[in-house]
């Protein structure tokens, strides 16, 4: 059984993705020190961290149209983050020519899915105190999305998923959700 | 981060959030460019049908940019004003002629197809309890898309549209509102 423990976020997500713009400055302020701790906890410095978390932020809220108001809003948001830092992390090493050994393992560069994963679910856990089963699900999920790493079958269940997604933001656009 | 840098922020990100619903907007109603595109394949007024098109195209952009109940009338105000285009183009091709006399069926067409889109979107509107801008934003959709059919024989024909419109729409609308429970 899930829990929910955002469920202002979660409404507030929705009322956004709806055209409300009265839901816009109550969510920026419920994410915004959330995401920068996710990116803080991922990326171990500072600059970075506040960089990747400015970008992050505007991700999420241009994304909520996407957002599907059955699954809860702050794993979505903190996947979509998560993402952002791995992209920063990779800046930073190409920036910097540092080999892979010497940059710090987020495990979000690994190629082992499992290690990745707990490492999301670890910073995740850190900011949200506890995940549920539909929180890690949603966290998890999103982050595959927005890897859009896979093969053979999995390539095959991306089409669908997409397909799935491009039906759903057909329905949100309209209004017919 | 200080609150001024917070601030800034909060506004970047606002500014994003509504390029992103324009975009979705244009993108989401891009099809109905194919609407445009037929008409205008199919008039001997292209340029009435491009003007008219352009005004349904941005019609519809801003109220899928707005959203909330304004973007539930974008299907209906399209596939409505489809019904009095369609039966314009197909009246255009038809000529009766007796005793020298020719008779177009443009006028006709366009207020028949008024009232059948108006009786549309009046019923889709009463059945889901609907609010104003859903009316407005239905009508508008639907009458600029009618439009670009109807304006084969000018003012006439907007003029058939907007009365058959009107006549189709009005007494559902009416009793929608007197209806209607204040919340």
């Amino acid at each position: 059984m899930s829990h929910d423990p955002n469920p202002d976020l979660d409404a507030l997500t929705a009322r956004l993705a709806d055209g409300d713009r009265s839901a816009f400055t109550p969510a920026f302020h419920i994410l915004w020190p959330r995401v920068r701790d996710l990116c803080r906890g991922l990326l171990k410095n500072e600059a970075d961290a506040a960089d990747a978390a400015q970008q992050a932020l505007e991700k999420i809220l241009t994304r909520c149209a996407e957002y599907d108001p059955k699954r809860p809003a702050l794993p979505w948001a903190l996947a979509i983050a998560s993402w952002e830092c791995r992209t920063a992390l990779r800046k930073r090493t190409r920036r910097r020519e540092l080999s892979e050994e010497s940059a710090p393992d987020l495990g979000l560069e690994c190629s082992d899915d499992d290690f990745a994963r707990r490492q999301l679910v670890e910073r995740a856990l850190e900011v949200m105190g506890r995940l549920s089963a539909l929180d890690q699900d949603t966290l998890m999920s999103t982050f595959r999305e927005e890897a859009g790493t896979a093969n053979g079958p999995a390539v095959r269940k991306r089409r669908e998923r997409a397909l799935a997604r491009l039906r759903d933001a057909f329905k949100r656009l309209y209004g017919l959700d | 981060m200080g609150s001024t840098d917070l601030q800034a922020l909060e506004r970047q990100a606002r500014r994003q959030y509504e390029w992103a619903r324009v975009r979705r907007a244009v993108l989401g109603f891009s099809p109905a460019l194919l609407v445009v595109a037929t008409a205008a394949l199919n008039t001997k007024r292209p340029g009435s049908v491009a003007a008219f098109g352009a005004a349904m195209f941005a019609a519809g952009v801003l109220l899928l940019w707005y959203g909330r109940d304004l973007r539930r009338a974008v299907l209906p105000g399209l596939a409505l004003g489809v019904l009095p285009l369609a039966l314009t183009l197909c009246a255009n091709h038809i000529h009766q002629c007796s005793g020298g006399m020719c008779m177009n069926w443009c006028v006709p067409a366009c207020s028949a197809g008024g009232l059948a889109a108006g009786i549309g979107v009046a019923i889709i509107g009463h059945r889901a309890r609907r609010s104003l801008g859903y009316w407005a934003g239905a009508s508008a959709l639907t009458l600029l898309t009618g439009a670009m059919g109807c304006s084969c024989v000018g003012y006439s024909g907007i003029a058939g549209l907007l009365v058959g419109y009107a006549l189709g729409l009005a007494p559902t609308l009416v009793r929608s509102f007197v209806n209607r429970k204040p919340r």
